[in-house]
């Protein structure tokens, strides 16, 4: 197998961490997981990962403020937000900021993961 | 024919009418009645000086001036109990009980004794009392109970500043009456042989006078004298010719003498003086009338503007109507007033509310000829204005009683109109009064649609504010489902790639089994969540009373918001009693008082921009003495300027740019408070934050 993508999963579900990262596992992807923002920053700052699988409004700290201080440490980490409910302006800024949204709150495994592999597409990574 | 009794008639029918008019228009008060009776003296003295004076009889002479001296020292008690009782110096009155004694025992002693009078003397004018030899004993008394009065009034003029200016005006006049009766009873000179004719009637002319313009400007002794404009010129106008008249007669006679003049010549010049005189005097009769009598009370513009402004802070129908009339009553004046709207079917016009109309159950037709007018000009039907109406124009303005009528419109309809009455004054209506008239109507044509379509605007406005909790609603259903469908999915997919081939079969119904049961508790949460937002859109048609918690109320509120206010992170305190006792209310209501108060707290906090430990709500709720529930929510946000602070309830009024915020949100919150027999406060301070006070009545038992 070629090199495993490295996925962070950061939400303050937990449990919906342990379950899509058990799938993402089988999938073949080296899964990371945060409980908050700030420990999602932290892990991404020190691991890189190749793709930030990052909830829009969580408890601690929002999201786009957590794509912000990734993107700083880790500009190539590709951040994809997931939220139940993206307004226009929220959408506009994470576009400029170099991620991408996606409104999905059920988070459907299966179809998660195909859009982690059109978007690792679009970066020419796959 | 002598001329001496005519002076003292004046003053005594002149002292008669101030007596008449106080008697007759004043209340039940004793003060007024002490007044009346001082003038009824006065006019006493007067008339039996006026026959004293007429008669060539000794005989009715000696018992004119006896009635006449006897009314003088009426006078006296009378005079001290008017200063007693107007200014209220309870501890003189036994003093007053004093004055009273010791007249009630000299006038026998005046009427049938010689003992203060003598057998009137005749002078040049007529017959006029002698003293007697006790007089001077009469005379001091006479000056101490007047000094003393006097000395009342001036202590009470000099304290005035502390007075409303319309109570130090009628002083004013009452000290300048006291001081002038007192120089009328100047009169017991005479008495004393000092032969010049007695010249007190000019004083009580005067007093009498000074007293009548206190009544007309100031109500004194609360009475309105409503005085026709149309009598006061007719009569100045007579008498001003009148004198014209009499002064050409007498210079007829006197220079018939020399240049032979006839009647025509006079005639002519009387004539010529109408025609060229009359507008110049009429100007200068209508300005120093107006000056001097027709005062008004306060400025009808201003009050009326007032009015304008009040009625757009309401929304409910009633309220506005009773307003309306009841302000516009008493500003202006009317004899009339009423205001009219349509009924449900949209097809009549009926009285709303009304003052001193005679058929208070008349109706309008939608194609009535002043309705069609009205439609039409969209402004005013004057009844005597400069354009002419149809005569079934006027009728309909006649039904009403109505002078005036002016179009209540919103959007080129017509949603009701202001039947305007004639002033008690019949002055006539200016071009100011009718313009400023037209700004109340279209006050009330913005106020009147609001306040008809209340229940639609309390509905969208929830509406509008649901829509805007969209997201949060959406992330309140997606996180538990979000939850649970992670853990179905996997389980789905650990079956597809036969994992539970490696499991023993109850342990793979068991784990099944625990899925299922979560998922059916998520089920009903999401249903629950879903409801209370579904319950809160509700439209509702009519106010529903019942038996409200007002805590369950609260804790309604805060589930719907309960995701925006995570989302702020902002921390809610909440003290509330228990065992609150209940209210009768429309729960719906209180739901949205609640929540609209708590959302604005909400978006203060974020508007400010505070951080964590500085954001917080905190709801207090207790019971006050008085079965009265006492509730304050505050937040930590912006705060209101306290320019604004007044206005915050009015409707459309938002200091949020464009589009964010509709203005409506407290405009409903303080209707439904009021519809619920509640009350409302604000508090606020820029940049710490606000704080809204609400108090209702628990239901007893």
């Amino acid at each position: 197998m070629t090199e495993k993508f490295k996925v962070l999963i950061v939400d303050d579900d937990m449990e919906y961490v342990n379950n899509f990262g058990w799938f993402l596992e089988r999938k073949g992807y080296a899964v990371l997981k945060a409980g908050s923002g700030r420990e999602g920053i932290d892990i991404a700052v020190k691991e890189r990962p190749h793709i930030m699988l990052c909830d829009l409004l969580m408890l601690d700290i929002n999201g786009d403020e957590v794509v912000r201080q990734v993107k700083a440490a880790s500009p190539d980490t590709i951040c994809i937000m997931i939220s139940a409910y993206v307004d226009d302006q929220t959408k506009t800024k994470l576009k400029n900021m170099g991620a991408y949204s996606y409104e999905e709150k059920i988070v459907k495994f299966k179809a998660t993961e195909e859009y982690i592999r059109h978007v690792l597409k679009k970066h020419n990574l796959l | 024919m002598s001329l001496y009794p005519l002076p003292t008639l004046i003053g005594a029918l002149w002292s008669l009418a101030l007596a008449l008019i106080v008697l007759t228009r004043s209340g039940q008060a004793r003060v007024n009645k002490v007044f009346s009776f001082l003038c009824f003296a006065i006019f006493t003295w007067l008339s039996a000086y006026t026959v004293a004076y007429f008669t060539k009889d000794i005989n009715i002479a000696a018992i004119s001036c006896r009635i006449a001296c006897t009314a003088v020292i009426l006078v006296n008690p009378l005079f001290y109990d008017f200063a007693v009782s107007y200014l209220r110096i309870d501890r003189e009155r036994k003093f007053v009980v004093l004055a009273y004694v010791v007249t009630a025992l000299m006038v026998p002693l005046f009427l049938f004794t010689n003992v203060f009078l003598d057998i009137p003397h005749k002078y040049y004018w007529g017959y006029y009392s002698k003293a007697g030899p006790y007089h001077p004993l009469y005379l001091v008394i006479f000056f101490v109970i007047f000094l003393r009065s006097i000395y009342l009034w001036f202590k009470a003029f000099l304290s005035r500043k502390t007075l409303p200016p319309i109570e130090k005006n009628r002083l004013k006049y009452l000290f300048a009456v006291s001081i002038l009766i007192m120089l009328a009873g100047s009169d017991y000179l005479q008495k004393y042989g000092i032969e010049v004719y007695p010249f007190g009637w000019i004083f009580v002319v005067l007093y009498s006078t000074v007293a009548f313009m206190a009544i007309l400007r100031y109500h004194l002794l609360d009475i309105e004298v409503i005085i026709k404009k149309t009598l006061v010129f007719a009569s100045l106008f007579a008498s001003v010719f009148t004198i014209a008249g009499v002064v050409t007669l007498l210079l007829q006679n006197l220079l018939g003498k020399f240049i032979p003049i006839n009647n025509w010549i006079s005639i002519g010049i009387n004539i010529a003086l109408l025609i060229f005189l009359y507008d110049p005097l009429r100007n200068f009769l209508v300005n120093t009338t107006n000056r001097y009598l027709f005062q008004k009370r306060y400025d009808p513009v201003s009050v009326i503007m007032t009015l304008s402004k009040a009625v757009l802070t309401e929304l409910d129908i009633n309220k506005i109507a009773r307003l309306t009339v009841e302000k516009l009553v008493d500003a202006l004046n009317l004899k009339s007033c009423a205001l009219l709207i349509p009924n449900k079917e949209g097809n009549k016009f009926l009285i709303k509310e009304e003052r001193g109309i005679a058929d208070s159950k008349i109706f309008f037709e939608h194609n009535a000829p002043l309705v069609a007018y009205l439609n039409k000009v969209n402004g005013a039907a004057l009844k005597n204005g400069e354009k002419p109406l149809s005569g079934a124009i006027i009728e309909d303005m006649k039904a009403v009683d109505a002078d005036v009528c002016l179009a209540i419109m919103v959007h080129k309809q017509l949603i009701g109109i202001l039947a305007v009455g004639g002033k008690k004054s019949d002055e006539n209506y200016t071009k100011e009064d009718i313009n400023t008239l037209m700004l109340l109507a279209d006050a009330l044509g913005i106020s009147i649609t609001n306040a008809l379509n209340f229940e639609d605007v309390r509905q969208k406005e929830k509406l509008a504010t649901i829509g805007t909790l969209a997201g949060g609603i959406k992330h309140e259903i997606g996180t538990p489902l979000n939850k649970i469908s992670s853990a179905v999915q996997k389980f789905l997919i650990a079956r597809e790639d036969g994992d539970h081939k490696k499991m023993q079969a109850d342990e793979v119904v068991s784990e099944a089994y625990d899925l299922l049961t979560r998922c059916q508790m998520t089920f009903e949460k999401v249903s629950a969540i879903s409801a209370k937002f579904a319950d809160f859109a509700k439209p509702r048609r009519k106010a529903d009373l019942e038996l409200v918690n007002i805590s369950d109320s609260i804790e309604d509120a805060l589930g719907v918001l309960e995701h925006e206010i995570q989302a702020k992170n902002i921390s809610v305190k909440k003290e509330i009693q228990a065992d609150l006792p209940r209210v009768a209310a429309d729960r719906d209501y209180m739901q949205q008082i609640f929540f609209n108060i708590i959302r604005n707290g909400a978006q203060a906090i974020q508007e400010a921009r505070k951080s964590k430990e500085d954001s917080l709500i905190s709801i207090v709720v207790k019971e006050e003495p008085k079965t009265r529930i006492h509730i304050e929510i505050s937040d930590t946000g912006v705060g209101i300027a306290q320019d604004n602070l007044s206005r915050i309830f009015e409707p459309y009024y938002t200091t949020k740019p464009e589009g964010r915020g509709s203005g409506l949100g407290l405009a409903i919150v303080k209707e439904l408070v009021e519809r619920n027999n509640g009350t409302i406060l604000v508090r606020s301070e820029l940049g710490k934050g606000t704080s809204f006070i609400l108090e209702f009545l628990g239901a007893s038992s």
